[in-house]
């Protein structure tokens, strides 16, 4: 870790092994959630569910901490998270269903009914195992192609996408292909007028998806 | 049985330049390998470290496929992204 002139600090390196500490203690409580939500969706007879986990990247806890002065680490809902990627809208509200009643959540946030402005959807559902908070994610391989898709974009063009940063036309893009994405999904037709705003959006985000764009 | 992944993305090189899987019983080890490789890429800043723990690789290549080279963008309005 360095600080001012290069030079080690040592609170730094300080706070670095707590972070990472705090980070660990996660490990044990998340494997149980996971456990525990591939029992869920087998009971719920859920079609191909797939799930993984994963301990927050100590650059984003970092980056986190820095973007909200008054977070502390013992606050941040997602350091360690487990995603359930689902075939239908159908079946992540069972699932949801059951996680909640099994384990009154610390918070739920419902991005299917609002998704956020970037266009993301899904229902993050907190729960505590073992005092830890763990986030559930919960989507439909839909909302999830969607998700993938920006992930990989922002990484390639060091844009933070999925936090709605970077450039204008390509979030603009990403979000109206969001909202095509999510009436197709509820089984309504995607008129004409949104599909050309697509298309339009698509040519104006085009410079700007090219690995390494402004 | 969660296996732990242990993935070094290239973000300029758009692929996985290290991949190292962990047995369930070696999740400490996982935890540690995840901390010491963070540490050895802390300056590559095009480059993501991340420790991802499931049943198999091929749920891994699933979940988050945004690390894998399999084709993403299944809807008609993400293809060629």
């Amino acid at each position: 870790m360095r600080g001012p002139d290069s030079v080690i600090s040592e609170d730094l390196m300080a706070a670095a092994r707590i972070i990472t500490e705090y980070r660990a203690a996660h490990n044990l409580p998340l494997t149980k959630a996971n456990m525990g939500l591939r029992s869920m969706v087998r009971t719920e007879q859920c079609t191909n569910p797939e799930i993984s986990q994963c301990l927050k990247r100590m650059t984003s806890i970092i980056v986190k901490l820095s973007r909200e002065p008054n977070m502390a680490p013992a606050k941040m809902q997602d350091i360690a998270g487990c995603r359930a990627v689902l075939a239908t809208i159908d079946e992540l509200r069972r699932v949801q269903k059951r996680l909640t009643k099994n384990r009154p959540p610390l918070a739920v946030n419902d991005y299917v009914t609002s998704p956020r402005a970037s266009g993301y959807r899904g229902v993050h559902v907190m729960v505590d195992y073992d005092g830890r908070c763990i986030e559930v994610q919960l989507r439909t391989a839909v909302m999830h192609d969607w998700a993938v898709t920006v992930e990989r974009v922002g990484g390639r063009t060091m844009n933070d996408l999925k936090a709605g940063i970077g450039p204008e036309p390509v979030l603009s893009f990403f979000s109206a292909v969001s909202e095509a994405m999510a009436l197709e999904e509820a089984g309504e037709v995607v008129d004409t007028t949104h599909i050309r705003r697509i298309g339009q959006l698509r040519e104006d985000a085009a410079p700007f998806l090219r690995e390494g764009s402004p | 049985m969660i296996k732990q992944f242990l993935i070094v993305f290239d973000h300029e090189e758009g692929k996985i330049i290290q991949l190292v899987e962990y047995k369930e019983s070696d999740k400490e080890h996982a935890l540690r390998a995840y901390s010491e490789k963070e540490q050895e890429y802390e300056d590559r800043d095009r480059v993501e470290v991340v420790l991802i723990g499931s049943d198999s690789l091929r749920t891994v290549e699933q979940t988050h496929g945004n690390y894998f080279n399999a084709p993403i963008g299944k809807s008609e309005y993400l293809v060629g992204l």
